[in-house]
């Protein structure tokens, strides 16, 4: 039971929504066999509680959250005080966010409107510390440009090169640079070669890897509908 | 100083110590950046789970379910057809929390099962459309003797012969299922090399998007909080 | 015994503490943000067809602008956003704003702030320009829009039913866009605009792109993808593009090309680390070069 009916939902709901893009819909307001409803049904709805459903996704991360940090705090592991910060950044977050506080009288206009506290956070701490996460990666690449990337093999170097006439070419650099060629060699210009293999190379690299992938996912979606995988929903044996 | 202007500096004075206590974290893992750390992960989840009920829950399910609910967002709304069908998703929602009761976790696979469900289902003919049907619809067309006529340069010709002869390739390279002898090999190995190109592409371009990141928080810090831009 | 000297200095340099190469970054980057020096700019071909089809769509037509990314790509995608909607406007063509972010709705914002409210006051909202925002549920809202735009948005993000709003009058599904541009921060963002709804209702589809994910996405141009604003570097080539070709707009801020010069330096610096990295094998090499000729 446990694992049988998540199977059957997988490849009920699979199967209707693969169907519905063999299926004519029916036009609104005319009768229809069951199936063409059932199938348009499936495809004006589904979508949208989907949507809906990936809200409880959001709430269930919260709530995790509430459950692993107030353990921790509870049984005063280590850095349990780090923990408290969290729980207390959420906690004043969520109450400022729900009940709209400093917008518009009650509970009217957008969360997000400039006046409101929860605008205040996003502007004040939410964006700068997510920006600043992201952009630690900048160092962490010129650590790697620095230690890692070596000159090892010729696929290594290609890579390199590759990748050094796109750094040079993708900036003005690109064109000071390459104003200093002769006019014969104008095809070896960064500007020019860096926009070269990206339209090329690159184009018919990614298409590959793109191939790959969507037979994949195909392979994948196929085994999950025919209950050949479990997809995460089925349980241990 | 006005309220709204004492209200921006505090919020770039914020910003700007956060900033740098996350930075601290190149000279080494230190307690300031654990603090901002920590901060992020609340703030975060409680930003999404906000958010995710003002722009989603309420407008989609409680007024969906009882349309008075649209006045209290809005006193001047005309008020919408209610929608029975959104108990369904409400349902399956409340069945997905059960996740965080062992005992009972068990029942939140069947909402996980229709978000599968739904996903595998678009995703195989989307997929199979897009990145599969379309991708060589595209490497193919324009026909290469087609283009002669409509005035192409011989060089575009040789571009699409190239895209056309470096997917093959690399198509064959990831071919796993068949030991890679002769032809094969050949042009696994023609293959490789396209597929490096592409990732040294892919590094140039990742290079330059995360100096771009650092660039716009130093331009926070010289420009919004200490104003020398 | 020089040799050897080089063999230590070389041995030394790779052991360099890396904080010395975060300084040297640091330092470079904000000299050049101090000196702001301009640099020339060309537009590229990935992003003429979407500035072409811009200039092309007649008065009226509605463009919807997705803003599918958070503060952690900002500094890549709102300038391009900010430019396309400056563009978009400066036309005449009325601009929906959406997001698959939850991030999107202060996004949006930002850019309302910065161009609508500054250069465009006269434009009037819900007419010339409208949020829808943000609605949870990613490539399935793109599904569900590509149904019935009003089966996820009944209202907008201010709580107006969007029949009242002129901007969305001629609008039932996403087919009945003019074009939709999506400013993509990653998943989900432009694969799924191009996957979910471009290809399935033919709807022409553009993007702005991190650097990290343009590479991938120019798989689809130009058949599946109308134009692409690669990274800031594209976001600059638009600015230049938009500044030739609508001089009546005059001198209006331009942070993508602001940027251009810290982000030269900075490519200029990763490059001669590289450089310094592989000392070593190049010096290798050539000895043994050498030493082969010798003999």
């Amino acid at each position: 039971m446990k694992r049988l009916i998540p199977r059957i939902i997988i490849t009920v709901v699979g199967t209707l929504l693969i169907a519905t893009s063999f299926v004519v819909k029916p036009t609104a307001g005319v009768d229809a066999p069951f199936v063409p409803r059932l199938l348009a049904y499936a495809d004006r709805n589904f979508s949208v509680w989907f949507a809906i459903l990936a809200v409880f996704s959001f709430a269930l991360g919260g709530a995790n959250l509430i459950k692993s940090h107030g353990m921790k705090v509870a049984k005063r592991r280590s850095d349990w005080p780090y923990s408290v910060i969290t729980l207390v950044s959420f906690a004043v977050v969520l109450v400022i966010g729900l009940l709209k506080v400093g917008g518009a009288p009650g509970w009217q206009g957008a969360v997000t409107d400039a006046g409101t506290a929860f605008a205040w956070v996003f502007e004040a701490v939410y964006g700068p510390l997510q920006a600043t996460l992201f952009s630690l990666l900048a160092f962490f690449v010129v650590s790697a440009a620095y230690r890692s990337f070596r000159l090892r093999s010729l696929e290594a170097s290609i890579l390199l090169a590759a990748a050094t006439v796109i750094l040079i070419g993708r900036t003005p650099l690109g064109v000071v640079v390459g104003d200093l060629y002769p006019d014969w060699l104008t095809f070896l210009r960064p500007d020019v070669l860096s926009m070269w293999i990206l339209r090329v190379p690159n184009t018919a690299g990614q298409r590959a890897i793109l191939n790959g992938i969507s037979l994949g996912v195909v392979a994948t979606s196929l085994r999950l509908i025919l209950g050949l995988d479990r997809g995460g929903v089925g349980g241990r044996r | 100083m006005s309220d709204a202007g004492l209200h921006h500096s505090l919020e770039v004075f914020i910003g700007a110590a956060l900033t740098l206590m996350v930075f601290s974290f190149l000279y080494r893992d230190n307690p300031l950046y654990k603090i901002a750390e920590h901060i992020f992960v609340g703030v975060s989840a409680a930003y999404w789970m906000v958010i995710g009920f003002w722009t989603t829950f309420w407008p989609n399910v409680v007024v969906k379910l009882l349309p008075a609910a649209q006045r209290v967002t809005n006193p001047d709304a005309p008020l919408p057809e209610q929608d029975p069908a959104v108990i369904v998703p409400l349902i399956l929602g409340l069945l997905m929390l059960c996740r965080l009761w062992p005992r009972l976790a068990w029942i939140s696979r069947w909402p996980t099962a229709f978000a599968v469900g739904t996903t595998v289902g678009y995703s195989l003919v989307r997929y199979l459309r897009s990145d599969f049907l379309n991708q060589i619809s595209a490497t193919i067309e324009p026909g290469l003797l087609a283009t002669a006529d409509s005035g192409a340069l011989w060089s575009a010709r040789f571009d699409h012969i190239l895209i056309v002869v470096g997917t093959v390739c690399a198509v064959a390279y990831f071919t796993f299922s068949r030991a890679r002898r002769g032809g094969l090999a050949i042009l696994a190995r023609i293959g490789l090399v396209f597929l490096m190109i592409t990732f040294g592409a892919s590094f140039g371009s990742t290079v330059m998007g995360r100096v771009t990141l650092l660039v716009g928080r130093l331009r926070f810090l010289l420009g919004d909080w200490l104003g020398l831009i | 015994m020089k040799d050897r000297t080089d063999t230590r200095l070389l041995a030394r340099l790779a052991h360099l503490d890396r904080r010395w190469l975060y300084l040297l970054l640091v330092v470079a980057l904000v000299v050049t943000i101090l000196i702001e020096p301009e640099l020339p700019e060309q537009p590229s071909l990935f992003l003429l067809p979407l500035y072409d089809r811009i200039e092309q769509l007649p008065p009226g037509a509605t463009i919807l602008l997705s803003v599918d990314y958070g503060p952690g790509s900002e500094p890549e995608l709102e300038p391009m956003a900010l430019a396309v909607t400056r563009h978009a406007l400066a036309r005449g063509l009325p601009v929906v704003f959406m997001s698959l972010w939850p991030e999107g709705p202060s996004q949006i914002a930002h850019i309302v702030e910065q161009v609508i409210r500054i250069e465009f006051p006269e434009a009037v909202a819900g007419q010339d320009w409208a949020v829808l925002g943000y609605k949870a549920g990613g490539e399935m809202l793109i599904n569900a829009l590509v149904q019935e735009v009003a089966a996820m948005y009944p209202v907008d993000a201010a709580g107006r039913a969007i029949s009242d709003l002129a901007a969305l009058a001629s609008i039932h599904s996403l087919a009945d866009f003019a074009l939709v541009v999506s400013f993509s921060g990653g998943t989900p963002g432009l694969k799924e605009w191009i996957l979910f709804g471009g290809d399935p209702t033919g709807v022409p589809t553009a993007g702005g792109a991190k650097g990290v994910g343009s590479p991938e996405y120019l798989a689809y141009f130009p058949r599946q993808l109308l134009g692409l604003v690669a990274g800031l570097k594209g976001a600059s080539e638009y600015e230049e593009a938009l500044a030739n070709g609508h001089p009546e707009l005059g001198s209006f801020p331009r942070p993508a090309a602001a940027g251009m010069g810290p982000q030269t330096v900075a490519h200029t610096l990763i490059l001669l680390f590289l450089v310094f990295g592989n000392l070593d094998i190049v010096v290798r090499w050539c000895r043994r070069r050498i030493g082969g000729d010798q003999s």
